[in-house]
């Protein structure tokens, strides 16, 4: 099953460990060098359907200042999702780079160096 | 600070997904509040809201709705520059001073329309067309009131006013298009394309009654030419009627206001038929058929055009529409939900 971008960095945070919603958010921010930007509103939706899927669950809640705040964790089945996932990414890259220096290299004979001396 | 704004805009969100993350989110939107611009406060709320609907109603009729207002706010531009060029250039007699006054009304709430487009998808090309029309809109309101003697020649073949008026058929066919395009290309069925069959007819109904039931220029002459002239309504509808007066010389006259409405509606039929049994295209079908409906009724009151043909579209939208819906309830009954929310490989914010 392949997973939306949103999705797939939530698991990749939370394989970490728990992590609140606002926590979700920043640490994709952060992980990702701020290249992903998820949405309060796109991110809760993700969280609800990863949790009906059965993929993540409640790991604990807690008050901070007055506001009650849901740590979600990664089920053994988000786990496996991760994973398939990433090899599937993995195979993905694999293929387009191999194309990419097929056609860079191999068809012309040409390296990006000699083409600027050129 | 949860604001009463956010908390207005939070009721997008269906109940249940309100009741769940419905704080943490207002929670969450308050700490991003943190050190932006209020500009960018406003695109979160609209975000937000947009999610809402997304989470309501499914990515995919954000994805049309939106693909939707591109292609008619844009469309609608152009045929707000179009009809400001024929103000321009034709006779302002040709309308009289009260209905050209409201048409140039109507030119305003198209570019509020087109600007809405052009908030929720703000590209170079949209922001400039936008300036284009809203310069022709503010040139033709001030030349509007400046009162010109009509030319009779205005409605001759090969005038540049006749050729616009022949741009004006093609702006309102791009209109069509442009409503069917963003839903069309992505899916069809045999039901879908009966439908847009019927859209067509009603179509042909729509250029037959507009030479039948129309007001038709009628010019007296002496012997150094044009002197006045008046509008009479033709009952007998001929083949010149239908083909050429009826079909492009009516489309930017005095009964233009419900013209718009009944190419805007035809637009909607398209929209509405070829978007798979769509709920929400057919909802905005049935308000824009009521809506069109009651703007006919007014303005035909107005103008004593003798029109009760022109009922027939809307019925038929409003009809169709109401196939469209219940056929889509039936088939949630059946447990054979069409919306598919295939989000494929890396499809961001669509899970």
């Amino acid at each position: 099953m392949s997973i939306s971008t949103t999705a797939f960095w939530t698991l990749s945070v939370l394989a970490s460990g728990p992590h609140h919603g606002y926590g979700i958010l920043k640490s994709i921010s952060e992980l990702s060098e701020e290249t992903v930007d998820v949405r309060v509103g796109a991110l809760y939706r993700t969280i609800d359907r990863l949790e009906s899927d059965g993929l993540i669950e409640v790991d604990h809640r807690e008050t901070v200042d007055g506001r009650e705040r849901t740590y979600y964790r990664l089920t053994p089945k988000g786990h496996s999702e991760l994973e398939s996932n990433l090899n599937e990414m993995q195979m993905m890259t694999a293929v387009a780079e191999t194309r990419l220096r097929k056609t860079s290299f191999g068809e012309f004979g040409i390296r990006p160096t000699t083409m600027g001396i050129l | 600070m949860k604001t009463r704004r956010r908390r207005a805009l939070l009721r997008v969100y269906s109940p249940s997904f309100r009741s769940r993350y419905g704080d943490e989110m207002l929670d969450a939107l308050d700490a991003e509040d943190f050190g932006q611009s209020r500009t960018q406060r406003f695109a979160d709320d609209i975000d937000f809201a947009r999610n809402g609907v997304a989470q309501r109603f499914g990515s995919d009729v954000v994805a049309d709705i939106e693909g939707g207002m591109r292609w008619v706010g844009l469309v609608a531009l152009a045929t707000c520059v179009m009809w400001s060029t024929v103000s321009l250039i034709s006779s302002n007699q040709l309308v009289g001073p009260v209905p050209i006054n409201l048409r140039m009304g109507v030119l305003w709430i198209i570019v509020l329309a087109a600007s809405i487009g052009r908030l929720l998808l703000p590209r170079r090309g949209a922001h400039v067309a936008w300036f284009i029309g809203l310069f022709a809109v503010v040139g033709s309101t001030y030349l509007g009131y400046q009162q010109r003697e009509a030319l009779p020649s205005d409605l001759y073949l090969g005038t540049p006013a006749y050729l616009l008026r022949w741009q004006t058929a093609a702006i309102a066919l791009l209109l069509l298009l442009g409503a069917a395009a963003p839903i069309g290309l992505r899916r069809s069925s045999i039901v879908s394309t009966s439908l847009g069959i019927l859209g067509g007819i009603g179509l042909a109904i729509r250029f037959s009654t507009i030479g039948a039931f129309s007001l038709a220029p009628r010019f007296s002459y002496d012997a150094d030419g044009y002197v006045s002239y008046s509008y009479t309504a033709i009952r007998v509808p001929t083949f010149a009627n239908l083909v050429t007066r009826g079909t492009f010389v009516d489309l930017a006259r005095v009964d233009l206001l419900p013209n718009f409405g009944w190419w805007w509606l035809i637009g909607l039929i398209c929209l509405a038929s070829i978007g798979l049994l769509r709920p929400t295209a057919a909802v905005s079908a049935v308000v824009a058929a009521t809506v069109s409906l009651g703007a006919a009724v007014f303005f035909n009151g107005m103008s004593g055009v003798q029109a009760s043909l022109r009922y027939v579209i809307p019925t038929i939208v409003i009809v169709e529409s109401t196939v469209i819906l219940v056929t889509y309830w039936r088939r949630q009954q059946g447990g054979h939900e069409a919306d598919s929310a295939s989000a494929g490989p890396m499809n961001a914010n669509a899970h």
